[in-house]
């Protein structure tokens, strides 16, 4: 597929249009990762408020029926419960990876074995996160475009 | 993990443990006792191992997910029933002597690497799986 970049005067608001043939799975994925880069969640540090693009979210974690979403430098506590991120992020790249972490799929640099015929996800921060057995079915799918 | 998928595990340890036993046995048969005859019935002894072998395994089932920490500590416990347990059922009867320690110790050596043997493959089959799923992974994100 040819990309072409068109640069437009700063009061120009800014738009991708994907010319295609016909709507196929690349290009709903292309759409969605687009729609998607403008999304973002609302995540408290130091009692002060940020607004989190999701392209910069490396996983969301729940501890103790707490929240906390992970970029590469800083952990913000946000209020919505994991399964309801969960349910945001849906159509996005991010996928329950555990009971208690949803986890980027583009922020993923490689999975190893772990424990117990578990797995962990080594993500570009170096940090690793377990993927439970439970949970693989779902990450093949994903990855294959099965789902979402 | 499901009851489905711990069942899978246990199978697959079983065939594993069975063949690990098999040269265990032949070792150390060689090693301790060279000229024994013995009958079919020592055919039997490998499975039965390989059996009662994948029973403290239950020590790891548990439906809500474990912690490294305590899986660590359950893997501990597993392997701690698994020599007591074995040692019970092959010197239990009555041999379980000062003068047999050297052969017990061997015996309780030869678990451990049993053990070690299972989890290798195991590793082996996981990171066979885990290389599979990063490609597909890589091939995903390329997709965006």
């Amino acid at each position: 597929m040819e990309t072409k970049i068109i640069k437009i005067p700063e009061d120009g608001t800014e738009r991708v249009v994907v010319e295609c043939h016909r709507e196929t799975p690349t290009v709903n994925a292309i759409v969605r990762f687009v729609q998607s880069m403008n999304r973002s969640i609302r995540g408290e540090l130091n009692e002060s408020e940020y607004e989190i693009g999701i392209q910069d979210i490396l996983y969301i974690e729940s501890v103790d029926n707490r929240t906390f979403l992970y970029t590469a430098d800083e952990v913000y506590r946000v209020r919505e419960r994991l399964y309801e991120l969960e349910n945001m992020l849906l159509d996005a790249s991010f996928l329950r990876i555990s009971k208690g972490v949803v986890v980027n799929l583009l922020k993923i640099v490689s999975i190893k074995p772990a424990l117990n015929g578990r797995f962990a996800a080594v993500l570009t921060n170096n940090e690793e996160v377990i993927i439970s057995r439970k949970y693989v079915p779902d990450l093949k799918k994903k990855i294959r475009g099965d789902i979402g | 993990m499901n009851l489905k998928d711990f069942a899978k595990k246990q199978l697959f340890d079983f065939f594993i443990i069975t063949t690990c036993v098999n040269f265990v046995m032949c070792i150390m048969g060689m090693t301790f006792a060279a000229d024994t005859q013995l009958s079919y019935e020592i055919m039997i002894y490998p499975p039965l191992y390989g059996l009662f072998g994948t029973i403290p395994s239950w020590i790891l089932y548990t439906k809500r997910e474990l912690s490294t920490r305590q899986l660590i500590i359950r893997k501990i416990l597993e392997f701690l029933c698994l020599e007591v347990l074995l040692i019970l059922l092959t010197f239990g009867g009555g041999n379980l002597r000062k003068e047999n320690a050297p052969i017990i110790a061997s015996f309780a050596v030869s678990v451990l690497a049993v053990v070690g043997c299972v989890n290798v493959v195991g590793w082996i089959f996981n990171n066979r799986q885990a290389k599979q799923l990063t490609k597909e992974l890589i091939q995903y994100q390329n997709s965006f």
